[in-house]
């Protein structure tokens, strides 16, 4: 079980990477289709497979949150000894540390790249964008692992003494969040919808709380649990195959119904049972060797340098071919590919220079 | 090399990050927070592979990895 966490946590990182450069390839597809002569929308009837394409992707990438969290939450358990019942602050502290300062930076970063574009918010807004992890879309991620951080004490007392109210009271949380979903997609504009998008935020710890409390139970209980999915690979495996398929449909689904060409994202509860199978399925898989591990894991490593930076170097990148060669915008799929390719191996990039010059020793501040 | 000084090169290098310059067989590596999450899965794969040994599910406690000499001391229990 323990053993594939790095995995997990690799492949996690991998598909998000994808995820995002889908949304570039997206956006090529719906808001720059002007750039290569076509009209907006239009792209997508023309070009049927480079849209299939990317929502699948987008469809692989929806367990990689809830990894990040399980794995995150299993190891806050580990750093507890088992003669105290629950963390101490120091630890939470010094964790914090290392996620908030590097945050602070890549935020900055972009609050430099948005004052270059000429589209600075403002300091109070931009104050309230950091604070929310919302200066771009996908650091909600690190504000809600502070929120987890800061609440851990209290959860993994909770789960020390009573494991099974905290799994359930969490889960049914997470199915009320997942349910809500389904009205901000189809009624956005009526009033039950207009409360849950304003009172359930993504970057608050209650849409997410669920999945690092499965963390911490199962770090705690490992023996006990991992009699889910020992020797059930074919099992969850099936089941995540199905969950998958499910979910891809389900969207277009609820896209159809929705009456608009294309809508955002957002979890279902279907994308919250498959990121489940998910994780049982790398769980189950223990000691079998998979491909290319230890180049996964040792990209799993690095994930939250890697997420942190791949964000700004992806919109260098796909802005930079939106202005000097944007014919390449009509092959979405080809798009994608660059964007996913540069997002990875340049953040990577980094890092080795980094580790390699007399910054090393701010490189835990630079990418944690 | 001894065991010890493998660890503490191995820690320093690929797991510290600078977070520390001198790292000792005695220091809190999780407290002082010279260790994270993911650097303990590195570091059981490491033990795996450079010593030979299996580290099973149980043995990733914190009392196995909470400093260098608790690492050694493990590592000698499971040959």
């Amino acid at each position: 079980m323990t053993r594939k966490l790095l995995y997990l946590n690799g492949i996690a990182i991998l598909t998000v990477i994808l995820f995002h450069s889908g949304g570039w390839g997206l956006m090529a597809m719906f808001s720059w289709a002007h750039r290569y002569g076509a009209s907006p929308g239009a792209a997508m009837y023309t070009n049927q497979i480079g849209y299939f394409g990317l929502r699948m992707i987008e469809q692989i990438a929806v367990f990689s949150i809830p990894s990040f969290l399980f794995v995150s939450g299993f190891f806050i358990a580990f750093t507890v000894p088992a003669y105290e019942r629950t963390i101490q602050w120091h630890t939470v502290f010094t964790r914090l540390k290392y996620l908030l300062i590097p945050y602070l930076l890549w935020s900055f970063i972009k609050v430099a790249m948005l004052v270059v574009e000429g589209k600075f918010p403002g300091v109070w807004e931009t104050t309230k964008l950091i604070l929310t992890g919302s200066i771009t879309p996908a650091y909600y991620f690190v504000i809600l692992l502070i929120q987890m951080y800061l609440l851990a004490p209290w959860l993994i007392r909770l789960a020390k003494s009573k494991p099974a109210v905290l799994l359930l009271g969490t889960a049914l949380l997470q199915i009320l969040f997942h349910s809500v979903q389904y009205i901000n997609i189809l009624r956005p504009e009526s009033a039950a919808g207009q409360i849950f998008i304003t009172f359930l935020p993504k970057w608050l710890f209650v849409t997410r709380l669920f999945w690092f409390s499965l963390g911490i139970v199962f770090s705690l209980y490992r023996k006990q649990f991992s009699v889910l999915f020992e020797g059930k690979t074919k099992m969850w495996l099936g089941f995540t195959i199905l969950l998958w398929l499910v979910g891809f449909f389900e969207w277009e689904w609820l896209t159809r119904l929705s009456g608009l060409r294309f809508i955002e994202h957002r979890e279902t509860l279907v994308d919250a049972l498959y990121a489940f199978t998910f994780i049982m399925t790398m769980l189950s898989f223990d000691k079998k060797k998979l491909i290319q591990q230890k180049k996964v894991e040792q990209i799993g490593a690095l994930s939250f340098g890697i997420y942190l930076s791949h964000i700004p170097v992806m919109e260098i990148v796909g802005r930079g071919i939106y202005h000097v060669l944007p014919a390449l915008l009509s092959y979405q799929l080809a798009f994608t590919l660059i964007i996913a390719l540069t997002g990875l191996l340049i953040p990577l990039f980094m890092m080795a220079v980094v580790k390699r010059s007399p910054l090393k020793r701010f490189y835990v501040y630079i990418f944690g | 090399m001894d065991t010890n000084q493998v660890l503490i090169n191995y820690v320093q290098t690929e797991l510290a990050k600078g977070r520390k310059s001198e790292i000792k067989p005695d220091d809190d590596l999780l407290s002082e927070g010279i260790l994270d999450s993911l650097g303990i899965l590195q570091l059981v794969s490491f033990l795996e592979e450079t010593f030979d040994i299996e580290v099973d599910d149980e043995d990733v406690v914190l009392e196995n990895f909470m400093t260098i000499s608790a690492i050694n001391d493990f590592i000698q229990s499971k040959k």
